[in-house]
């Protein structure tokens, strides 16, 4: 993952929940020296709490990227709805698809 | 040249085992002759037989084959759940070796010092549990049916049913029994969606608040009651790998005495004062509030029933007063 033109990241989750699998990864992708570069803020909903994960990305440009998790209420809605979850791929991608954006232009410019 | 070897089916090999009659020699042929006993029925000989067990003692056949690193890894992980009452786990997010080997030198030194307190103020040996407490990654997707093993999975509770398809002596940790147990169970542990990612996990050998404040005040620093050890005190937490590693680690939750915390929850534990001792004070404090206020209540009410009569009573003496004047 790209993360040179990532600034900010904030993440907040109930680990107790399974909702907290994917903001929770990203936070192991990032690079080990990642917390220099980015300001990483990180919030743990108490163990009852049913709110939803949130994971937000901020960019160089001032673009972010605001991802959040519900809990699954049922399996009838569901069906109806029959929308994807965003996975960890795909915040990978679209961070990097940005960052390759972003790279692009600065070559251009500079 | 084949093996000159008469290669028998078993069958044939039991058939002939039955036909051979019993030896005897000449002299007594005469006697065991006429001293014929009944012979035993078949029913009443197999019951007689004890059961032969198939393995040796220390080679149990086991569900997962005992082999592979990761069974091995698994039991571990089972007998480290059963003997160990208080774990903390943590979330790391790439830690360098330098870094871990910081924070665990930190951990190892701050612990030893707390030792040492408790041992001056004359704590008995067997509550300095510093040099076990241990910080450790682990492999979750072990540890999880670990977890479910050593929760789920009863040796003493096993319906008899359960265990009809495999031999009921075997109830170690890698057995089928425990295997299927923990498998009907999959999914339903509390701790299952915190088991994912990298994960690391604080084991205490007891359920020390002592030890656990200051391993928190290490580990994840927050002013009022886990504050990080002063520059003076330990000038080699302040290190740059120390401190970089600390912003890497993230307290997950506890599990404590088989109750589950959350990461609040597990910072209440560690912030007990003086450990059981201080919170049976607490609980004693509680309670002699709680009496006082009992007391005072009940009393309310037959205080006020004593002013109410003792008024009436001064009433009607003062009533009666002024007739024995006019009567005189």
């Amino acid at each position: 993952m790209i993360t040179t033109y990532v600034t900010s990241l904030k993440v907040a989750f109930n680990p107790f929940l399974a909702t907290s699998k994917v903001p929770r990864l990203f936070l192991t992708l990032l690079p080990p020296e990642a917390h220099k570069t980015i300001k990483i803020t990180t919030a743990q909903f108490p163990r009852t709490s049913t709110a939803s994960a949130l994971l937000e990305l901020g960019f160089k440009d001032g673009k972010t990227m605001k991802y959040t998790w519900e809990i699954e209420s049922s399996s009838a809605e569901d069906k109806t709805t029959k929308t994807k979850k965003v996975g960890l791929n795909d915040i990978v991608e679209e961070v990097n698809r940005h960052a390759r954006g972003l790279a692009r232009k600065e070559e251009l410019t500079g | 040249m084949p093996p000159r070897l008469r290669l028998r089916s078993l069958a044939q090999l039991a058939d002939l085992q039955l036909q051979r009659p019993a030896y005897t020699c000449g002299r007594c042929q005469y006697a065991t002759a006429v001293a014929t006993t009944p012979a035993s029925s078949d029913t009443q000989f197999q019951s007689s037989i004890p059961p032969v067990s198939r393995y040796p003692a220390v080679q149990p056949p086991s569900h997962r084959s005992p082999l592979q690193r990761k069974s091995q890894l698994l039991r571990s992980y089972v007998s480290l759940l059963q003997t160990t009452p208080l774990i903390v786990l943590f979330q790391h997010s790439n830690l360098k070796a330098a870094e871990w080997v910081g924070i665990r030198r930190e951990l190892r030194s701050a612990l030893r010092k707390i030792d040492e307190q408790l041992a001056k103020q004359g704590t008995p040996p067997e509550d300095l549990i510093a040099d076990y407490i241990k910080f450790e990654v682990i492999k979750t997707n072990i540890f999880e049916p670990a977890l479910r093993v050593a929760e789920y999975f009863n040796p003493g509770e096993l319906a008899p049913q359960s265990i009809d398809g495999s031999d009921p002596a075997l109830t170690h940790a890698l057995s089928e029994a425990a295997y299927r147990v923990a498998s009907e169970h999959k999914g339903e542990h509390p701790l299952t969606p915190v088991l994912a990612g990298a994960v690391a996990i604080l084991t205490f050998p007891a359920v020390s608040p002592v030890h656990l404040k200051t391993a928190f005040s290490v580990l994840s620093p927050k002013a009022p009651t886990f504050p990080a050890p002063t520059r003076r005190a330990a000038p080699s937490y302040y290190d740059p790998p120390v401190q970089d590693g600390l912003k890497k680690l993230l307290i997950l939750g506890a599990r404590i005495d088989g109750q589950i915390f959350d990461s609040e929850g597990t910072r209440w534990v560690g912030s007990i004062e003086g450990g059981i001792g201080g919170l049976r004070a607490q609980l004693v404090a509680l309670l002699q509030g709680f009496g006082v206020g009992l007391t005072s209540t009940l009393e309310s009410a037959s205080r006020s029933l004593w002013f109410t009569m003792e008024s009436r009573r001064n009433m009607l003496e003062e009533e009666e007063k002024p007739k024995d004047e006019n009567k005189q």
